[in-house]
């Protein structure tokens, strides 16, 4: 059990586990609050769908899902493997915006406590960092902005609308 | 100009605040050089050959006297007492602190000025005409729309990390003086005949190692559409633009890659649904923000009066003469001119300015020209509003402070960087290479008979002199440990666009001026009546040049 960033708070022992295609192949079980690779994932939706299971997303992926998927899906993970990488701030607006996906969205991997403000306005509600940190210290830079001049999901109307 | 509101300021702020946090976790050890690296860039923070330099922005190169006395306090309290003003309508500061960068952004928001994304792999600064407003052919007013873009560009949360720099223009007139075609995004304006405001939008443009001339991606994008149309764009680059090699990073290669036809369809995917889920821009919105460039309260003037006072007034001083016919730019208003101040006097490097400078330059402006200046892309400072009766005054003062030399658009207003003077990706340095051709060259004479030239230094492939797009472009080059400089003609900035071609092997340095020199004596002979340098060119071809100058 690992803890995690939820809803900008810690949250201890998040009862989520990510579950490797060689974990999957070598015949682990998609227990509950298991997380699966996309590849793996659409492979066996019809077997999967209406579990709790979760979807991960490597950052070079395009993700394609129906609405009706989308609405039994309770958590997306979407990988950073280096911070750097900012495919993943289009892929969470892509889900929350385009799709219109309401579940949890949460960073994973190298993304760092600096990005959490601009991460969270593109839609992420959860964080696991792939490295050990202070979730507190970390934590502190997640409202370094208290506005912003384009809209996003929290809220925030676009200036030119207001 | 453009006022802070409460948001800006509340932004600003946050961003300060930010930063000095960023900065003292570095300092303590508890920020990794490599994550903090983006940061400070997005900061305007570069660490370079002597010390840190940190380039400020000036957004579509706006300037009000507050904040030119700002920068000149900068100068004087925190660096050397000079800055640099760059290609992109920015300025820069050689010799900061560090730890004294959010010093120094907390008293530019005191200005209402930031150094936000002036560098990084992120949306940068929007740069425009420095004509914009006054110009006589202007068709749409760009500095709304810039400072429309300018706010949904800052802070935006999903293209903070690019795989590279993102770098957008925009222009309304008839000529192209901000060279839209070689930015990632060339926006032009357009008027329709029942005077709807639409964009013409050029994608993946751009200098650097592999010069690309930006192809048209859309005719005519309604102005109300236009932050959805630059967020699909942006969205396809930072999910397809390549990540694996710096080099190729830039959206031109994306462009190239796709090929046009697929780049617009993959935009159009986009923008159908960004569409949908994010207002457009409202009519009232663009009203609200264009009400903040008002033309000033300028008075009743009689051209024509004007105009026999500058010529008895020409006709006691050939240097104002001069000064009148190069550094002058029509003004849509009567009685009114535009002045480019030189930053390109002999013996000086191009673009630099002192803090006396600029204290007296926000004087200046506030007795002459409404308390504005704008920066243009070719390195110089322009007072837009200035009555035409005033103009020998003004002229005298920019004579003592040394900003009046009468050489705009000539040979010697080149544009260059700052090179290996202070550059640490520098091949060469290109400053010197400036100054031997002004000392050259410094018979007015010869210079104003050549007419129209631009020259164009870089000290490396990366560009920042825009040595591809001048008429004659000097790039530096490494040569077995030595500094060279390859020569390349036929480079132009406009809407048409188009690339220079390498003439042939580099030179030593010593050599440039006499290569420049045979080169401009290939014009001078070939010449048909009142034709410019790059039409004689366009006309006779490169291989003439080519013969003198390897004869
Ligand atoms: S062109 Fe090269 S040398 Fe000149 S400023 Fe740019 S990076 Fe430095």
């Amino acid at each position: 059990m690992h803890d995690i960033i939820k809803n900008s708070e810690v949250c201890v022992d998040d009862p989520w586990r990510l579950l490797t295609i060689d974990q999957l192949d070598s015949g682990e079980e998609v227990a509950s609050f298991s997380i699966v690779p996309y590849e793996y994932w659409k492979e066996h939706k019809q077997k999967l769908l209406g579990h709790k299971t979760g979807i991960f997303i490597d950052s070079h992926e395009i993700p394609v899902f129906t609405v009706q998927e989308l609405e039994q899906i309770p958590l997306i993970i979407i990988n950073f493997p280096v911070f750097s990488d900012g495919r993943g701030f289009s892929i969470a607006r892509i889900l929350r915006e385009k799709l219109g996906y309401a579940g949890e969205i949460r960073a994973y991997g190298q993304f760092i406590r600096d990005q959490l403000t601009y991460l969270k306005r593109c839609g992420f509600t959860s964080f696991q960092p792939g490295y050990s940190t202070d979730l507190n210290e970390m934590l502190k830079s997640i409202n370094d902005f208290s506005d912003g001049y384009q809209s996003d999901s929290n809220g925030i109307t676009a200036v030119y609308n207001r | 100009m453009y006022l802070y509101n409460d948001l800006d300021k509340k932004l600003i702020g946050e961003r300060v605040d930010q930063y000095r946090e960023q900065t003292t976790r570095f300092l303590d050890g508890k920020l990794e050089a490599q994550h903090f690296l983006p940061l400070r860039l997005q900061n305007g923070l570069y660490v370079q050959r002597h010390a840190p330099m940190m380039r400020i922005a000036i957004p579509y190169g706006l300037l009000s006297s507050k904040q030119l006395r700002m920068l000149a306090h900068i100068c004087r309290h925190y660096d050397k007492g000079y800055a640099h003003f760059t290609t992109r309508q920015n300025i820069q500061i050689n010799w900061p602190q560090l730890s004294e960068v959010p010093d120094i952004l907390a008293d530019l928001a005191k200005v209402e000025m930031h150094a936000v994304q002036t560098s990084g792999n992120c949306i940068r600064n929007v740069t425009s005409d420095q004509f914009a407003g006054v110009a006589t052919d202007e068709i749409v007013d760009p500095r709304p729309y810039c400072e429309i873009i300018r706010q949904w560009s800052t802070f935006h949360p999903e293209f903070a990390f690019l795989p590279r720099k993102f770098k957008i223009a925009v222009s309304g007139s008839i000529e192209d003086r901000a060279a839209i075609r070689f930015h990632d995004i060339g926006l032009k304006l357009k008027k329709a005949n029942d005077g709807a405001v639409n964009f013409e939008v050029y994608v993946g443009g751009g200098l650097g190692r592999t010069p690309v001339i930006g192809e048209c991606i859309a005719e005519n994008i309604s102005a109300t559409d236009i932050l959805t149309y630059l967020e699909a764009i942006l969205r396809v680059y930072n999910l397809h633009g390549r990540r694996d090699n710096k080099y190729k990073a830039r959206i031109k290669i994306t462009v190239q890659a796709l090929g046009i036809e697929e780049f617009r369809r993959r935009v159009d995917e986009q923008w159908q649904y960004i569409r949908q889920t994010s207002p457009s821009l409202p009519e009232a919105e663009i009203i609200r923000v264009a009400n903040f460039f008002r033309p000033p309260a300028y008075l009743q003037k009689d051209e024509l009066a004007c105009n026999t006072l500058l010529q008895n007034q020409c006709r006691e001083s050939r240097a104002f003469s001069h000064w009148l016919t190069h550094n002058i730019t029509p003004h849509r208003v009567p009685g009114y001119a535009a002045v480019t101040l030189s930053m390109k006097p002999t013996g000086l490097p191009p673009g630099d300015v002192t803090e006396q400078q600029l204290d007296a330059i926000a004087d200046i402006a506030d007795d002459y020209s409404f308390g504005e200046a704008r920066v243009s892309h070719q390195q110089n400072l322009i007072l837009a509003d200035v009555e035409k009766e005033r103009l020998f005054s003004l002229w005298q003062k920019l004579d003592e402070l040394n900003l009046a030399t009468p050489n705009i658009n000539t040979l010697n207003d080149s544009i260059c960087c700052p090179g290996g003077d202070f550059c640490s990706l520098a091949n060469a340095r290109s400053i010197p290479v400036a100054e031997a051709i002004q000392r050259k060259f410094d018979d007015l004479d010869y210079l104003y008979d050549l007419g129209n030239i631009s020259l164009n230094i870089s000290g490396c492939m990366n560009a920042c002199g825009h040595h591809h797009i001048g008429n004659i472009g000097i790039l530096g080059v490494d040569k077995k440990g030595k500094e060279f400089f390859q020569v390349s003609l036929g480079g132009d900035a406009g809407y048409n666009g188009s690339i220079a071609e390498i003439l042939g092997p580099s030179f030593p340095e010593e050599d440039i001026p006499d290569v420049i020199e045979k080169i401009l004596q290939v014009y001078l002979e070939k010449r048909q009546e009142n034709e410019s340098f790059i039409n004689t060119l366009l006309r006779i071809g490169k291989d003439s040049f080519k013969e003198r100058v390897y004869a």
